[in-house]
């Protein structure tokens, strides 16, 4: 047998047993606890399972992390520190196909390593009525330091809760939150529709829905946060560098709407975006030089979300989201697809065929996709989740490659167990596995790749 | 696996998936419409959840964030309410209660939970009513009429200084509304905890800037507090001015 084998049989084994021991016998978790020690709340009271917010935490959040009873201010609510703190460690094991190495077109490499998550720390709160902050630093185990969020809002203009702005760089009002994902492997904690390329590297348009970015959102939402609307006009995945000078703002708005029955709550909404990206720079030496871009080219973005949560308010059982999501990118925005020069001679055709004689982009590209995701709370402490995603091309922009070329699919699978979940910190055992799959993806032979993980870990925050 | 068909099993396992949730609840739904110990079932859930932490599982006050709060959260085993329809100590309304979840108090801890469902706050309005023995055996008396507000002019802030000097609210919230008077510091609830007269200077009224509502707190009192009724010692029209000279004193 495999060392390999071994190894994955013996992790599997370790996982179930822990999982068993722990869902059995012990008790659980909660929230950031940033705004719990503020307000003297468990972290369950605004989320029904930490991260997801639940319909208080979504109007606490839409009213500028303001409880709305004049006692949110740092004078009358003296808050020791606004600061707070959450990472993972974890050990994953992941394996992939099909991928080209020097040594061979088609390679299957697997892997298992102790990590971290990330470091995230936070700061966060009302510096005066109505003036409230988000300020998110993620350093990475490289050394490397992502400001993730850095923004400040100024809510109730006008005394009315439909004037609200915020400027800096947040996250999109997305249907589903990428930072509120259950999941925490990189399938587990993100939507294939809010990042996909069309195109896959040959696409020059790295404009993600699901990250953070530069901007400016107008937002509206009626007291209890039922019907909530965004516009938001940002820089559209160009950091706010010089660069983005070029490129004309990308603009985002959402509509939703929300109804309660006795034993379940309805939230539908819409969702779009549409932006430009440069196709062109004036260059020095021949790199392009920041603020130069020009002959920006159109792209699209735009979905519909349905989502379901069972239960009460106090006893929340669960939710059934789904959203849809079509999108377009010109097709100027698509170069050639460049089989890699490490490729080794094929063996045998069809390897490359299906790329040879690639020109780029001569029609828009068109796909589209969507998510079911499915959440289960068999009692307080305990979260059982799992998000089905899909992509498919309906036209590739470079006519010389397979329709499918680059579907994708994932599946993630997972529990989360709260062992704290009080005012002053959160700590949750999790376990995943993720499935990720992308069609024709290995430029050289021409086969799908697929990536398994499996993830044990420790959520913690403070 | 072929691509479609792993698209396929994926998508159709979770819609079965999503189906028995569907089943679950409305089966559990069955079983609730059969009467009110169930929505007390349900008010416990939600009362457990936001509730509790502050005034207690027991509903005494004690709950494990009471303790540094100030002022403190309510008891609800005694049955006595700050804000009721009637005078202070009757008993309040459901709508009085659903009010002061929905909305808060302003300037304490008690947040405003307009972003719990509206049929989980009924019953939690429900569950808290099971804490105290009062709500069996007395009922909420008809709520105070608010007669309709005459136009606030500075001669009726005036009229309403007069007021506030000839009916003694000067001994607790002071000659300027500062919380300051000679009785201020002596204060204490219906539990024997110190309580502070509020401070008009602020602007902050713990009901809300609403008019209607500071001229229910003049006329009815607030209950388990040293704050009377002055229904009986004021004419509608005095409660008004009063209201208004309240409101000019904000800094």
């Amino acid at each position: 047998m495999k060392k390999e084998t071994v190894m994955a049989k013996n992790f599997v084994f370790t996982f179930l047993i822990l999982f068993y021991a722990l869902f059995f016998h012990l008790t659980p978790a909660s929230a950031l606890p940033l705004f719990a020690k503020k307000y003297h709340l468990p972290c369950t009271a605004c989320h029904e399972a930490f991260p997801k917010l639940n319909d208080v935490g979504i109007a606490f959040k839409d009213n500028g992390y303001q409880m709305g009873t004049e006692n949110d201010t740092p004078l009358q609510n003296l808050v020791v520190s606004p600061f707070s703190l959450r990472t993972t460690p974890n050990v994953n094991v992941q394996t992939q196909t099909a991928v080209p190495t020097d040594q061979s077109n088609s390679d299957n490499i697997s892997t298992g390593t102790f990590n971290l998550t990330g470091l995230d720390f936070l700061s966060g709160g009302v510096l005066s009525k109505d003036i409230s902050y988000l300020l998110v630093i993620a350093p990475f185990l490289d050394a490397d330091v992502d400001m993730e969020a850095a923004w400040i809002r100024f809510s109730n203009l006008f005394d009315s809760s439909w004037l609200n702005i915020k400027i800096g760089k947040h996250e999109l009002e997305i249907p589903f939150s990428q930072k509120r994902a259950f999941g925490l492997t990189s399938s587990g904690n993100s939507y294939l529709v809010y990042n996909y390329h069309p195109g896959g590297p040959a696409n020059i348009n790295t404009f993600n829905l699901g990250d953070n970015q530069f901007g400016l959102e107008l937002m509206g939402h009626s007291q209890d946060s039922r019907i909530r609307y965004v516009l938001d006009l940002n820089n559209g995945s160009m950091e706010g560098s010089n660069q983005a000078q070029g490129k004309r703002p990308n603009l985002y708005a959402r509509l939703s709407f929300g109804f309660d029955q006795e034993n379940i709550s309805e939230r539908v909404g819409l969702f779009g975006d549409y932006g430009y990206w440069p196709t062109s720079y004036k260059t020095e030496g021949g790199t392009p030089l920041p603020g130069t871009g020009a002959n920006n080219k159109a792209f699209s973005r735009t979905g519909t979300d349905l989502i379901f949560n069972f239960g009460s308010s106090g006893t929340p059982l669960g939710s059934l989201m789904f959203q849809y999501m079509y999108g377009i990118d010109d097709g100027n925005l698509i170069g050639q697809t460049v089989i890699p020069d490490t490729a080794l001679t094929c063996p045998s055709p069809p390897c490359g065929n299906a790329f040879n004689g690639s020109a780029g982009g001569s029609q828009d590209a068109i796909f589209h996709g969507g998510t079911v995701e499915l959440h289960w709370m068999p009692n307080l402490k305990t979260v059982l989740f799992s998000h089905y995603d899909w992509i498919f091309n309906k036209q590739q922009a470079d006519i010389s490659l397979p329709d499918d070329y680059n579907d994708q699919a994932s599946f993630t699978l997972g529990s989360r167990y709260y062992l704290v979940q009080s005012q002053f910190s959160m700590v949750a055992l999790h376990g995943e596995w993720s499935y990720f799959a992308s069609k024709k993806t290995n430029l050289v032979t021409v086969e799908d790749q697929i990536t398994n993980t499996f993830f044990v870990g420790v959520d913690y925050a403070f | 696996m072929p691509f479609k068909k792993l698209f396929l099993s994926g998508f159709r396992g979770l819609i079965i998936l999503g189906l028995f949730f569907l089943i679950l609840p409305a089966n559990r739904s069955l079983a609730s419409d059969g009467g009110h110990s169930l929505n007390l079932t349900r008010g416990k859930g939600v009362y457990e959840r936001y509730c509790a932490g502050c005034h207690g599982v027991k509903g005494d006050g004690r709950g494990i964030y009471a303790e540094g709060l100030n002022p403190k959260p309510r008891d609800f085993t005694k049955g006595v309410f700050k804000w009721t329809g009637g005078p202070a100590g009757s008993m309040p309304s459901d709508l009085d209660l659903m009010m002061t979840i929905s909305e808060g108090v302003n300037g304490t801890s008690m947040p405003a939970w307009r972003g719990i469902r509206e049929s989980d706050r009924r019953y939690v309005v429900d569950y808290i009513k099971t804490f105290s023995p009062r709500f069996k055996n007395e009922t909420p008396p008809r709520a105070t009429f608010i007669y309709p507000p005459p136009p606030g002019t500075p001669d009726e802030i005036d009229k309403g200084k007069t007021v506030y000097e000839k009916n003694g609210c000067m001994a607790c919230h002071g000659p300027k509304g500062r919380a300051d008077g000679r009785s201020a510091g002596t204060l204490t609830d219906d539990w024997g905890d110190a309580i502070l007269p509020a401070n008009f200077s602020k602007g902050v009224f713990k009901t809300g800037k609403e008019e209607w509502k500071i001229y229910r707190s003049i006329a009815n009192g607030l209950g388990g507090t040293p704050m009377p009724s002055f229904s009986d010692q004021l004419k509608p029209a005095e409660i008004w001015e009063l209201v208004y000279y309240i409101q000019s004193l904000r800094d």
